[in-house]
């Protein structure tokens, strides 16, 4: 005997081999299945079955895989098994129960004495049937059951799968946060446009990546609001004046323009009136001096830079030196123009902030929705609330008061000191409000409080359109003084804004009430 | 039949004729043995491997008329030694007489004994004394005596069958494992069945005792010998042979449990070797030209069961040998082909 090396197949023997060979495969392949399907149907309709509880948005498929690889596999691998003819000559031994024929056949040494009765044995003990003699022997009951499973499986995944909703939203919520994720992109790439806007743009860079790695609507709104903060903390208490003063000096002037052209912007009306200043006749140079020097008392602390140059001016126009108070002037035309220009980008950072808590809003109110229809669904979650808002609006009416204005003015602060009055009438206005929960009342922001220059005051809520500008008729110290609105609203909004600076408020807020102002304006025609 | 048999040493017997006489010797002896087919082929396969056989069974059940009738059916030398404690070795081996001749000069002559013979039948082998058995020791291994220095081979084939009474202990000499090993089969004589009885009774009581004829001679039998060792056998029946003795050694891995826990020794080398010679008889016998795992297993009570040397535990759960085999072939199957699902 050769020791178990297969020599040689004798003749006659190589397709019985072939065919033991091919059977046998299929005999592995179905125990093996019955070995391996069990676990795999048993795993699946785990799977399955914590689809229903848990949000898996790849249980069904996981399920579905697991009754279909292992049984791919498992053939795969049937046709890869090698398989020795000496394993084919045991298992026909063992099979047909002739004292191991086959095995000793293929073992024997050709120059064995026995060798040629040994390989004529095994060829007369082959059967007849070889299929049948090698055939598979199904364990029926283990199939039965990986049949059951198989179907339970199936059923489950066939059936809606009450996750499905759940998981249809956590796709909403990261399809709403991507989409933030990509809005504050667009905004980062628009502020790069801008001068100085470097911090600015690095933190919305690093809130988009930040973004992009959330999943969670908290997480994202934490993240946003976070942003926010970094973003107003960027707008420092400089920024803010110098926006109050270049703000305040284009209403001014545009509501009182240098020279005759109005509706220009500040630095274009002083680079006119530098132009201009060889027409002036003395009453008005003095006139323009005292001007001057009145509009650089108001920019003193908010553009430094264009208060200097609009004093010098002023004082050059009163000592009579044109020349000096041309160039003066052009300077604080220029100085004024990059003023405008750092308001402007400043301006920009602080959109961006307010469309953070735009967007903020947005995801909270996907969240409070999902949240809600999941309590609708339980019958939970009807009831009425109470919430705050924030209202504009005009009205219509008169407003009475009595007030002293002093001419007086110094520093950033408002202009004059106007009486106590009080705007009443039917007012109108368009409540922008913010629902937190259920019915809410609105509550408008009053138009002016305990005011220097208007008094206190309250606005009716209501909606609608004023259809006339407000007008505040007060009666001074010396007589009766008609002061029109539009003739003190650019102050009123530059001291609203110096207070708004002065405030710790989310820059979303401050645009709202820095809107107001615009409004009013709009509505009085101050601009 | 032996007549028409050659008697030399280049006889060949084909496996055709080997089934044949073992065919015709069974019929022979079974015309004085009734029943106990499993015993006489045991004692047959035996022979045909030249091995030793060691029969055991009470009193009556036809032991030393089976190797007596062996013995009839051949043309081989037959001896018989009955085992007494006062039979002495030289009573076996043969011994040295001072004999004068016609001159009268007198000189010493080796008188064999009566293990010079191809057959030798040592009945109630345990009655004898150690000394006196183990002067079978050298004969049974080395099939030589040596006496007063000079060493004596015996004839070929030459077989001892033994016979032993496991009942009246007294005053007997149990075998040491040392020669017990040296047997290849031990068979157990069990009682014969009722119409075995009666068959029994029947032929021994009619007055007339049935004339064997031999139908083989020495020369064919040491040819049969050779033709049994000749027979192939596939690497894994080999294997499985080992398997076996190895399961039975309370150190391996594969011994059951109880194997573990009643056997102090397990089977020898010896005891593979007497598997595997037995199977190749076996499938001889049955007309087969090589060995198969069956074949193994059918001769692995004989083969195994005088080796394993119990312990106290096992007499005292009542626990025999043939048991213990019985729970070796449980531990170690049929192997398989080795692909999943496939016989």
């Amino acid at each position: 005997m050769k020791g178990g090396v297969t020599p040689d197949l004798p003749a006659g023997f190589a397709g019985v081999v072939s065919r033991g060979r091919r059977r046998l495969r299929l005999i592995w392949v179905v125990a093996s299945a019955e070995l391996v399907l069990p676990m795999a149907a048993g795993v699946a309709l785990a799977i399955a079955l914590l689809g229903r509880w848990l949000p898996w948005a790849w249980s069904d498929a996981a399920a579905v895989a697991l009754l279909i690889v292992p049984v791919v596999g498992v053939v795969a691998w049937a046709m890869a098994k090698p398989i020795a003819p000496l394993v084919v000559a045991r298992a026909l031994d063992n099979a047909t129960a002739n004292h191991d024929a086959w095995s000793t056949a293929m073992e024997i040494d050709r120059a064995d004495p026995f060798a040629a009765r040994v390989v004529q044995r095994a060829l007369d003990s082959t059967p007849s049937n070889l299929a049948e003699a090698l055939a598979p022997r199904p364990r029926w009951r283990r199939w039965m059951m990986v049949g059951a499973l198989v179907l339970v499986v199936l059923g489950l995944v066939v059936v809606a799968n009450p996750q499905d909703d759940r998981r249809a939203e956590a796709a909403e919520r990261a399809a709403a946060i991507e989409q933030a994720a990509d809005e504050v992109e667009a905004q980062a790439d628009a502020l790069a446009e801008l001068p100085d806007t470097d911090a600015a743009v690095a933190e919305l860079r690093e809130l988009v990546e930040e973004l992009r790695d959330l999943s969670d609507v908290d997480d994202a709104l934490a993240a946003l609001t976070e942003a926010e903060r970094a973003l107003a903390d960027l707008q420092g208490a400089d920024q803010l004046a110098q926006r109050a003063a270049v703000d305040g000096l284009e209403r001014t002037l545009d509501a009182s323009p240098l020279t005759t052209s109005g509706g220009e912007s500040a630095a274009a009306q002083l680079a006119a009136a530098a132009q201009s200043l060889d027409e002036l006749t003395p009453a008005e140079a003095d006139a323009l001096a005292e001007r001057l020097e009145n509009l650089a008392a108001t920019q003193a602390e908010g553009d430094p830079s264009t208060a200097t140059s609009l004093a010098a001016a002023a004082a050059a126009l009163a000592a009579g030196d044109l020349g000096a108070a041309q160039d003066a002037l052009n300077a604080a035309a220029a100085s004024n123009a990059d003023a405008a220009a750092s308001v402007d980008a400043a301006s920009q950072v602080a959109n961006s902030a307010s469309d953070l808590g735009q967007l903020a809003d947005r995801l909270a109110a996907l969240a409070d929705a999902q949240a809600q229809g999941q309590g609708q669904g339980q019958g939970q979650g009807q009831g009425q609330g109470q919430g705050q808002g924030q209202g504009q609006g005009g009205g219509q009416g008169g407003a009475g008061g009595s007030g002293q204005v002093t001419g007086a003015q110094a520093g950033g602060n408002a202009a004059g000191q106007g009486g106590v009055g009080q705007i009443a009438g039917d007012g109108t206005g368009d409540g922008n409000d913010e629902l937190t929960e259920g019915q809410n009342t609105s509550i408008a922001v009053p138009l002016g409080g305990e005011s220097d220059v208007l008094g206190a005051g309250s606005v009716a809520t209501g909606s609608g359109t004023a259809t006339d500008p407000i007008r505040a008729n007060g009666t001074t110290s010396n007589g009766v003084v008609t002061v029109p609105v539009r003739d003190v609203v650019a102050d009123f909004a530059d001291q609203a804004t110096t207070a708004l600076d002065r405030l710790d408020l989310v820059p979303s807020e401050a645009r709202t009430v820095q809107n107001y102002f615009d409004q009013l304006a709009e509505l009085t025609g101050a601009r | 039949m032996a007549s028409e048999t050659p008697d030399h040493d280049d006889l060949v017997v084909s496996p055709e004729r080997y089934a044949e006489v073992v065919s015709a010797l069974e019929a022979e002896i079974g015309k004085v043995i009734v029943g106990q087919r499993a015993v006489v082929r045991s004692v047959v396969v035996a022979m045909l491997c030249e091995g030793h056989v060691l029969l055991e069974g009470v009193p009556g059940l036809g032991k030393t008329r089976l190797l007596q009738a062996l013995a009839d059916a051949m043309s081989v030398e037959f001896g018989r030694i009955q085992f007494t404690p006062d039979l002495m070795p030289a009573d076996v081996v043969g011994t040295q007489v001072l004999e004068t001749d016609e001159a009268g000069n007198r000189t010493f002559r080796y008188r064999p004994g009566p293990i010079f013979a191809g057959l030798v039948l040592a009945d109630e082998i345990n009655r004898a004394t150690p000394k006196t058995q183990s002067a079978l020791l050298e004969a049974m291994q080395e099939r030589a005596v040596t006496v007063a220095g000079e060493t004596r081979k015996l004839p070929r084939p030459f077989l001892v069958m033994a016979t032993q009474n496991p009942i009246e202990q007294e005053g007997t000499y149990p075998l040491p494992e040392a020669q017990l090993d040296r047997f290849m089969f031990k068979t157990v004589v069990p009682y014969p069945s009722a119409d075995e009885l009666y068959d029994i009774v029947t032929r021994t009581t009619a007055g007339t005792d049935a004339e064997l004829s031999p139908v083989t001679n020495a020369a064919e039998l040491r040819a049969m010998v050779r033709l049994t060792r000749s027979v192939p056998a596939a690497t894994h029946v080999v294997r499985h042979a080992v398997d076996l003795v190895v399961a039975t050694q309370p150190t391996g891995d594969s011994a059951p449990d109880a194997i573990k826990r009643y056997v102090r020794t397990g089977a020898s080398p010896r005891g593979a070797q007497a598997l595997m010679l037995g199977a190749k008889a076996t499938a001889l016998i049955d007309g087969r030209p090589s060995a198969s795992v069956d074949d193994v297993r059918a001769v692995a009570h004989a083969a195994l069961g005088h080796r394993l040397v119990l312990g106290f535990e096992a007499a005292a759960d009542d626990m025999g040998a043939a048991s213990l085999v019985d729970q070796v072939l449980t531990a170690v199957p049929v192997p398989p082909s080795g692909v999943r699902g496939a016989p």
